[in-house]
């Protein structure tokens, strides 16, 4: 994977690497973090990475991740306080939620 | 894959980006740019690192006070001695091995015409956007007699670090059976639920080692925030320890003795043998000096972009902002620095900032093992970009909930300070 990503690298051509790794919105266009992801990272910790009492949100599975939201959004899921986070997240928000956090690896 | 693949690849991209000659004039923009944060707390750290992360080709330079940096959340753990206040103590180390400039040399005017910006050892940073994070400082022409010099007996413990040792010390010292008076002011302050949950966490204390002791509460207003919570968990844990007295039962401070400990208000005196006066607040002289707050106390902004409506160049961040519906929090100045440097890097590229919700969560312990919260999601509205709380989300914990629950909270609150200090310190 490593001699991958140098190769996209010098190629120039990190957008499309992006689109390979199956991210939408803004992330795939700029490989910027989505600015809704800013929201999560400050309670779940750096790239959902959390070393705290806080949930790993990091490499959780797309439909796993998407499951959860949207269990806290409809309230079926017992929560703290995520369902008072999530009440408004559209399905576009939540896929782009899902997709980022996916791509993080090596958290678990 | 490694975690480490993704951010070398988001770099990659940037430079690869800043180097194609395809891609053109956004990225040489970046590539050019001059950002310089001012504040070294919530709301600047969030902003420059997130900057750094997200455009690496803008120059980020950091305006900082000191070395280090003390965190007023999790401050009331250590007045209430659960916490070393070295463990809420953090240095800027790990942004200057990003790439961010740190200076520590205090910001002491900002010319928005100008744009520029001169530091206490007189040197001059100019810049292409500015982002303003700092903070407040205190009215003392809205306390009855009032003097920075107050402090020295009346802690305000409302900037963390000596204040927060003195307020902790003079409970420590306190004879058996004592009063402690805490005053928070009227609304908008830093913190709205900072008084209660400091209440609460001096009421842990001297159920342990001053059981006689009582703690009174002389407000500014006449409710607070999560009132009903941090009662309800009051009476659980303190019962008869702590009493409010919400301003229309006292009309407010008339006059404060501070050598005698005694505050008069209109209606009655109170004597006490720990005052800590927490004083009304405005936005930091540095942004109300350049005129950012108007005639006002705090700085108006656009809500999508953070850009001053007084001054363009200048974003504005944190305490200090008027930021719709949001609370004044450590979090909730994380949170905008972050979408600040999102809006800062979009406008640096000649492109609109992406609109986008913004949180806030903030915990508070009631007790050591007692946490309670208060949510809020913010959009910023197509009319005029205000961030406005969105109905139907956010709110506080329940009422009436099982100890587990608040326990589990009061766990998730360790958590979400851990990682926020370790997004904005650490890794």
């Amino acid at each position: 994977m490593h001699s991958r990503s140098r190769a996209l690298i010098l190629l120039g051509v990190g957008a499309l690497a992006m689109l390979f790794l199956g991210l939408t919105s803004v992330y795939a266009e700029t490989g910027r973090t989505p600015v809704i992801v800013e929201s999560c990272t400050s309670c779940h910790g750096p790239e959902g990475i959390s070393q705290t009492e806080m949930p790993i949100i990091a490499g959780l599975a797309v439909e796993d991740m998407t499951a959860a939201l949207l269990a806290y959004r409809d309230k079926s899921r017992p929560a703290t306080i995520m369902h008072r986070l999530v009440a408004t997240l559209n399905d576009d928000d939540i896929a782009v939620i899902a997709a980022y956090f996916a791509n993080i690896k090596g958290a678990r | 894959m490694s975690r480490k693949w993704t951010r070398r690849s988001a770099l990659g991209l940037s430079a690869g980006l800043a180097a194609s000659p395809l891609l053109g004039a956004p990225a040489v923009a970046q590539n050019t740019a001059d950002v310089v944060v001012i504040g070294g707390g919530f709301g600047g750290v969030s902003a420059a690192r997130a900057l750094r992360r997200i455009a690496p080709g803008i120059r980020v330079t950091l305006v900082v006070d000191s070395e280090v940096f003390i965190t007023c959340p999790f401050s009331n753990t250590v007045i209430g001695g659960l916490r070393d206040l070295s463990e809420i103590s953090f240095n800027y180390k790990k942004l200057t091995a990003d790439g961010i400039e740190v200076r520590v040399d205090p910001a002491r005017a900002l010319d928005p015409q100008a744009r520029k910006i001169s530091l206490r050892s007189g040197e001059i940073l100019g810049y292409d956007r500015a982002i303003l994070s700092p903070g407040i400082d205190f009215r003392w022409d809205g306390v009855p007699g009032g003097t920075p010099e107050m402090a020295a007996l009346l802690p305000h413990a409302w900037k963390a670090g000596d204040q927060t040792l003195l307020l902790r010390d003079q409970i420590r010292a306190m004879p058996v059976g004592g009063t402690v008076i805490i005053a928070p002011p009227d609304n908008p302050f830093r913190c709205p639920p900072g008084p209660y949950e400091r209440a609460s966490l001096i009421a842990h204390y001297l159920s342990q080692h001053n059981p006689t002791a009582k703690i009174l509460i002389i407000d500014g207003k006449d409710k607070f925030s999560k009132q009903g919570l941090f009662m309800a968990g009051w009476d659980q844990l303190y019962p008869g320890m702590i009493s409010f007295i919400p301003f229309s039962d006292h009309a407010g401070i008339k006059e404060i003795v501070a050598s005698e400990k005694r505050i008069s208000t209109f209606f009655s005196d109170f004597e006490a043998d720990v005052i800590n006066l927490i004083p009304p607040q405005s936005a930091a002289k540095i942004a109300l000096d350049a005129g950012l707050a108007g005639k006002g106390q705090w700085c108006d902004i656009d809500g999508l972009s953070f850009e001053s409506k007084l001054a363009s160049h200048i974003h504005i961040i944190g305490d200090a902002a008027i930021v719709g519906d949001m609370p004044k929090s450590g979090f909730s100045a994380a949170t905008q620095g972050k979408a600040c440097a999102h809006a800062v890097a979009a406008l640096l590229s000649d492109k609109a900032p992406e609109r986008a919700l913004l949180m806030n969560t903030c915990y508070s312990l009631v007790g050591p093992e007692y946490g309670i919260s208060v949510a809020g999601v913010y959009e910023s509205n197509n009319q005029d970009n205000r961030l406005s709380s969105l109905p139907g989300t956010g709110g506080t914990s329940e009422a009436g909930e099982q100890p587990a629950l608040r326990q589990s909270e009061a766990d998730f609150a360790r958590g979400w300070y851990a990682n926020l200090t370790e997004e904005m310190f650490g890794r």
